[in-house]
């Protein structure tokens, strides 16, 4: 990637290289380079868009890979209640449930720890199924258990 | 409003602990200042039903930092506030009738 296309992905990284010129530099909230080693990693262009982005300085040429912008992850369990539940009812129990866990998904990703974001999503994704639902394959599960008990001969 | 129930037991919990934040409070936030008492399974549950019962406002901003939908912000409004008062009025009503 040449500079103008650079400047023309992320613009403010531009400024930042050629106006100053420091051995290591770290921004405020997204990233640090060092034209010492010539390494460049950006780690949340705007907070907790882009994932990582690293970008190494060539010959004066700046090779930079698109930024990865962090997708919000898939709520299964949110999918299947909206076609079941009143999009009111949607948006006053699972709305503000998904929002919250985004939120705590994107500090993780922000703060570069992808294992405790991952964490996030998988408790979103269990806690959103109702009690009932549970309780339904508790319930299954014991039935099945009784009625297998003379089959394995117990 | 759509109706005006009385909040049940987990419901004041709630209640009392909005009461106590000046700008409100998220989901989570919420289960984190119970210290066990509200699960972050039933919080939004509880919230929802409060909403529906006029005792809590919910408000939305306009956009997120972050792609996915913005975190409302949970906050007791007047009937709340009075419902709260009423039945902890009850409650220690309650507790001197019973010595």
């Amino acid at each position: 990637m040449g500079n103008s296309d650079l400047a023309r992905e992320c613009p403010s990284l531009v400024i930042s290289m050629f106006e100053d010129d420091p051995d290591s530099v770290e921004f405020e909230n997204w990233g640090t380079w060092s034209t010492a080693t010539g390494s460049i990693t950006i780690t949340g262009f705007t907070p907790g868009v882009v994932q990582k982005a690293d970008t190494t300085v060539n010959g004066g040429l700046l090779e930079a890979p698109r930024a990865q912008i962090a997708k919000p992850p898939r709520i299964y369990w949110a999918e299947l209640a909206r076609l079941f539940m009143s999009p009111r009812k949607f948006a006053l129990v699972w709305e503000p449930q998904i929002a919250d866990f985004y939120e705590e998904y994107y500090v993780h990703l922000k703060r570069g720890d992808e294992r405790q974001a991952r964490i996030a999503v998988v408790r979103c994704n269990l806690l959103a199924i109702p009690k009932w639902v549970w309780m339904l394959a508790l319930t299954m599960k014991l039935h099945i258990m009784d009625w297998a008990r003379p089959l394995l001969g117990g | 409003m759509s109706r005006m129930t009385w909040p049940s037991g987990k419901e004041l919990e709630v209640l009392r602990l909005l009461d106590a934040s000046v700008k409100g409070m998220y989901g989570l936030e919420l289960v984190e200042k119970s210290g066990g008492a509200i699960s972050s399974a039933s919080v939004y549950v509880y919230l929802s039903r409060l909403v529906e019962k006029g005792y809590v406002d919910m408000k939305r901003p306009a956009s997120s930092n972050h792609p996915g939908p913005p975190r409302p912000t949970y906050k007791i409004n007047g009937e709340g506030a009075r419902a709260l008062a009423a039945a902890e009025l009850m409650a220690s009503a309650r507790g001197y009738a019973h010595g």
